[in-house]
């Protein structure tokens, strides 16, 4: 029983990461080639040390750019404009490879044969189970990829396709191959950056083309990975300057190429929708590979993968029906809003049956809308029926009630064969518009003839998005039709929303009393512009990288939410307002300006750690075990609030943490923290819009993640009620900001917000990988022992201070130069043994006064625990869990010694040696604590100090 | 809840020195008896028993301390050959009543079914940090 459920949740696991990559994936996208129905799935798999938020920001940042310039463009501007839409595009993707003509030529050839090979066989024995898959991997190197019984099976399935279809008996329908000849790697290797990819592409597009799969086969290019350097250019955060970074990514290209007979609307999807989760697995397996000490073999991915595969084409036989030729027209979807007399207008017309419909060459208008039509195309209308520059428009209609045969609009386009030069449009009109609805929904089909080459079908493409329609994408219809229908409407009052709670100039420019610090203003703008223009970024639709459309369906769903619940809108925007006006005046005036934002979110499984991890590997749980994150975050919470709000430098902190309670059960929770200090307020003069935009930028990334609410990623895309949970998304948003601002009210220092919640959920295991690497990044703010005994005595003190003065996370690794600080003066290593040298995590003692050993037992007089704090409340120190923890071990163990790694140190005296900061250290607290101390813990001897008395 | 090396006493204790209902030492010592199949008397593993045999090493103010430690104080389970040391360690303090644990693993449940019966023997509960129960609702969901 339990072996079965934890089988299950292992489904729901690779299915929640699958789900979950692909919205936050920086890109897994699909890409369709109109010549053959050629699909491709990217997956960038980005190494741990490289992808950062930076370049995720920076990807939406792009994008967002992108469709802003592609926005203001209409049809006609996009002629007129020097820069075309696919300029633009360009300098985003790829230039165009030369491919080895030779090699490929090889390649082309080998399969052919191996094809003919099996048309031969099939020839002989036409209920051969074994001739329709192609594994060249098998005859090349005979390490195949489908043991025996995969491969009778998949051929079955692929008999019953045969069987099914009607192409010439001699030749069988479909084909699978099984891998594929790739470049060789000289070919590629002085291909710099993406442009392997694209190398990858064409590669493989070409092999297709010029095969005999092209026609009937089904090509499955499994073997493709690729690993590419580039220099990033990356802001410094320390040195405020940009820096060339070299960035390692492992791109996976699955390639699947459908021969034209084979191709069927219906299985496109199937096969779309089976790559993509199959990208995403394997994303996932890597991804487990990574954090799992027994790496699954790349030939274990592959091997899922080519199951997957199997799947489909099982789908595809089971499904039934023949294939047909024909070209696969890109379909899309618009929902129009009407004007009252559109709506009469159409009402009248979708309503009615249409018993003498418009049938000219150009418009056969079984719906009846041709009113309808001119009013749409406005200018358009009249200018493309009158065939300008030889183009060729024909438009059919149909609507639920008028189709024609039985046939709607997309069908009939299918069917229809075309000139050259003729575009035809297919328009079905769904739904009638009555009393209660002020829009229409069209589907909406385009077809283009042989004489529109792609770069016109592209720009025709986006002509369709300019007036509103969007593609209609296989992640969308996942999603409550009520909020994708509304979504144009939802689209406009999110950004005017959003407009409106922005800090207009006047707040901040000028002399007046009121006046908010400008740097303030711009973050808060910066970060609402960003989620406007995440908001935006949703109207790319199919356009967009799947992930960034799926994030941009969660935008979606809490701007839907925003515009339509008048109460959650009212709700939102009156707890900005308060935090506009209460907040900032206070931060602004206080002499400590600072924002800390601590915040732990609720994590419904493991698998979003790691996308979190993935996609913020500058968090700084990543890359530690569990165990020292568990420290971590006990650390943190054991810091009192002046600790948390003594931050004094510009930063923002993303910081995940996995809690884990064993590999079987865990408590989850990701904390991460948001901070701008203090120096932010003063640096304002120095810093350029740019450096600001790239700060907005990146924290409006982690904003508009906490505010979407991970959670609800998850649980939409899984497919559940979507209206509900946009519902508690705005009830998220509204009760976090309030947490803000209740907190903020509060501490007169800034705002710490916590939002606790522990999740079970299973498996989990960190790897370490990453540990020295987030230590040094941490440590690079502090100094090591070495660096600071070369500094003056009087340096030396004001290092104690700034490292007292230091916040969290620097805060550990200046309390750890304490450590080691009074490892050098007062625990010198000539008396004192340090249990770092046993274990960095050694129970409860640090230094122990030097004595006899014997084996693994260790016997000193004096055993000491080293604690610093900044807080001079003895009682709070004491309800600390971290010290009481400590306490209650090192009083344990008087008796039998404490071991840790099998070593035991036995003692006869507990010593904990408090430091406090000398600027906070009086005799009045030393004897006020002494006192209760010796109250509270009677067998443990406590001394009091600054750290400056022992500096010499 | 965050379970890490749990206490067990007869109440929770935000001050392990304040407990004042102590353990039995001779139901402890009954029940590591009856489960000698997992836990080892730190005495009769090699290393007690070269520490008793080195006693002479031993500094003479720690004699009469390793002697009580190696009577029946400490209980070891799951020794790692690779790392060469006990990874379960479980500890009885006269002194203070209560039974203290050292995990240099994950806690498991199999863990966990040790301490309650151990807990439930000696008429006690399994703590996290001496603040909070643990009782079997927390395991129910683990394997």
């Amino acid at each position: 029983m339990i072996i079965r459920l934890i089988t299950d949740m292992r489904k729901t696991f690779v299915l929640m990461f699958s789900v979950l990559l692909s919205v936050l994936s920086g890109r897994a996208e699909l890409l369709r080639n109109e010549s053959s129905s050629f699909k491709r799935a990217t997956v960038l798999i980005k190494r741990k040390n490289d992808a950062s938020i930076y370049s995720y920001g920076h990807e939406l940042r792009k994008l967002f750019y992108y469709h802003q310039l592609h926005k203001v463009k209409s049809a006609q501007q996009a002629v007129q404009s020097s820069l075309t839409r696919t300029q633009i595009a360009q300098s985003f993707e790829w230039s165009e490879p030369e491919i080895n003509d030779k090699r490929l030529n090889v390649a082309v050839k080998a399969i052919n044969k191996q094809i003919d090979f099996n048309n031969d066989l099939l020839r002989t024995d036409r209920n051969s189970e074994t001739s329709y898959i192609v594994d060249l991997r098998a005859s090349t190197n005979s390490a195949a990829f489908l043991d025996d019984e995969a491969l009778l099976s998949m051929n079955q399935k692929l008999q019953v396709i045969n069987q099914n279809s009607s192409t010439d008996e001699t030749k069988p329908a479909c084909y699978v191959l099984l891998n594929m000849f790739f470049p060789a790697d000289e070919d590629i290797q002085s291909v710099s950056g993406l442009d392997k990819e694209a190398y990858l592409k064409k590669y493989t597009q070409e092999l297709y083309d010029r095969s005999q799969l092209s026609a009937n086969g089904i090509l499955l290019n499994i073997e493709s990975f690729l690993s590419i350097k580039e220099l990033r250019t990356v802001f410094d955060e320390k040195e405020k300057t940009t820096k060339e970074k070299p960035t390692f990514t492992l791109t996976y290209h699955p390639f699947v190429g459908i021969g034209s007979k084979l191709k069927d609307s219906s299985y496109d999807a199937l096969i779309e929708g089976g790559l993509t989760e199959t990208s995403k697995n394997f994303e996932f397996a890597v991804q487990g590979a990574s954090t799992s000490a027994n790496k699954p073999h790349r030939a274990d991915v592959l091997s899922a993968y080519v199951s997957k595969v199997a799947q489909i084409i099982e789908k595809i036989s089971s499904g039934g029906g023949s294939f047909f030729e024909d070209e696969t027209n890109s379909e899309f979807f618009v929902e129009l809003e009407l004007n009252d007399v559109e709506k009469s207008e159409l009402e009248k017309v979708l309503a009615e049956p249409n018993t003498s419909p418009s049938l000219t060459s150009n418009l056969k208008d079984y719906a009846g809308v041709s009113n309808f039509l001119q009013r749409l195309f406005g200018n358009y209308y009249s200018r493309l029926f009158s065939e300008p520059e030889g183009l060729n428009l024909k438009v059919i209609t149909t609507s639920a009630y008028n189709t024609h045969k039985g046939q709607n609009a997309i069908q009939l386009v299918k069917e229809e064969t075309l000139n050259p030069n003729t575009l035809l449009l297919g328009l079905h009109f769904l739904d009638t518009p009555n009393s209660n609805s002020e829009k229409v929904s069209i589907r909406f089909t385009a077809k283009y003839g042989s004489q529109f080459d792609k770069q016109v079908k592209e720009q025709l493409d986006n002509v369709w998005e300019d007036i509103g329609l969007l593609k209609w994408t296989d992640q969308i219809k996942d999603i409550d039709d009520k909020a994708y229908s509304d979504f144009i409407f939802i689209l406009d009052a999110a950004s005017e929303f959003l407009e409106q709670i922005r800090i207009p100039k006047t707040w901040w420019d000028g002399d007046n009393w009121y006046n908010l610090d400008p740097f303030a203003s711009g973050v808060i703008n910066g970060i609402l512009d960003d989620v406007t223009g995440l908001l935006q970024l949703v109207v790319l639709g199919g356009k967009a990288s799947a992930s960034i459309a799926h994030f941009g369906v969660q935008i979606r769903l809490f701007a839907y939410e925003l515009a339509t619940n008048d109460t959650k809108r009212t709700q939102v925007l009156a707890e900005l307002e308060e935090i506009k006006e209460n907040l900032f005046p206070i931060l602004k005036n206080g002499a400590l300006g600072f924002i800390t934002f601590f915040s732990e979110l609720e994590i419904p499984d493991t698998t979003l750690i790691q996308d979190f991890q993935f996609f913020f590997p500058k968090g700084l749980g990543y890359g530690l075990t569990a165990e020292e994150q568990l420290t971590y975050i006990n650390n943190i919470e054991a810091l009192n609030e002046g600790d948390l709000g003594s931050i004094k430098e510009l930063v923002v902190n993303f910081s995940p943490f996995v809690l884990a309670l064993n590999s079987d059960a865990e408590i989850l929770k990701v904390a991460f923290a948001f901070e701008l200090g203090k120096t932010a307020w003063e640096k304002v003069q120095e810093m350029s819009a740019r450096e600001i935009e790239y700060y907005t930028g990146y924290a409006a990334v982690q904003v508009a993640l906490c505010f979407v609410g991970v959670t609800e990623i998850v649980a939409i895309v899984k497919g559940a009620n979507a209206a509900a949970k946009t519902f508690k998304l705005a009830d998220d948003l509204a009760s976090g900001l309030k947490a803000i601002k209740n907190s903020g009210e509060k501490t007169l220092a800034g705002f710490i917000t916590r939002l606790k919640v522990f999740l079970k959920s299973f498996d989990k295991t960190l790897d370490t990988a990453g540990l020295s690497r987030v230590k040094n990044k941490l440590k690079a703010g502090s100094i090591s022992l070495d660096e600071f005994l070369l500094l003056s005595k009087s340096d030396k003190r004001q290092r104690i201070k700034v490292a007292w003065d230091a916040s969290y996370p620097q805060i550990f690794f200046e309390r750890k130069l304490f450590e080691d600080v009074m490892g050098h003066y007062r625990y010198a290593k000539s008396s004192w043994g340090h249990t770092n040298d046993i274990a960095s995590n050694f129970k409860a003692i640090d230094f122990y006064e030097k004595g006899s050993v014997s084996g693994n037992n260790i016997f000193t007089e004096t055993a000491v625990s080293m604690k610093t704090t900044t807080t001079t409340d003895v009682s709070k120190w004491l309800n600390s869990s971290a010290i009481k923890k400590n306490l209650d071990n090192l009083d344990v163990g008087i008796e039998a010694g404490i071991t840790w790694n099998g070593k035991t140190i036995f003692y006869n005296k507990a010593e904990v040696h408090i430091y406090l900061p000398k600027e906070k250290f009086t005799e009045n607290i030393k004897t006020d604590w002494l006192n209760t101390l010796k109250t509270e813990r009677p067998s443990i001897q406590f001394k009091i100090n600054t750290i400056d008395e022992f500096i010499q | 809840m965050k379970i890490s090396d749990p206490w067990i006493a007869k109440e929770t204790f935000s001050n392990v020195s304040k407990v004042e209902k102590k353990l039995s030492y001779s139901r402890w010592i009954e029940f590591i008896e009856t489960r000698k199949d997992y836990f080892t008397w730190l005495e009769d593993t090699e290393e007690g028993k070269t520490t008793l045999a080195n006693l002479n090493e031993v500094p003479e103010s720690f004699r009469t301390k390793i002697l009580k430690a190696h009577d029946r104080m400490k209980a070891l389970a799951e020794f790692s050959p690779e790392k060469g040391y006990f990874e379960v360690i479980v500890q009885f303090n006269e002194r203070l009543g209560v039974i203290g644990t050292t995990f240099q693993k994950e806690i498991k449940k199999h863990h966990l079914e040790v301490l309650f019966k151990m807990a439930e023997y000696l008429d006690a509960y399994v703590l996290n940090n001496g603040t909070q129960i643990i009782d079997r609702d927390v395991i129910s969901g683990l394997s």
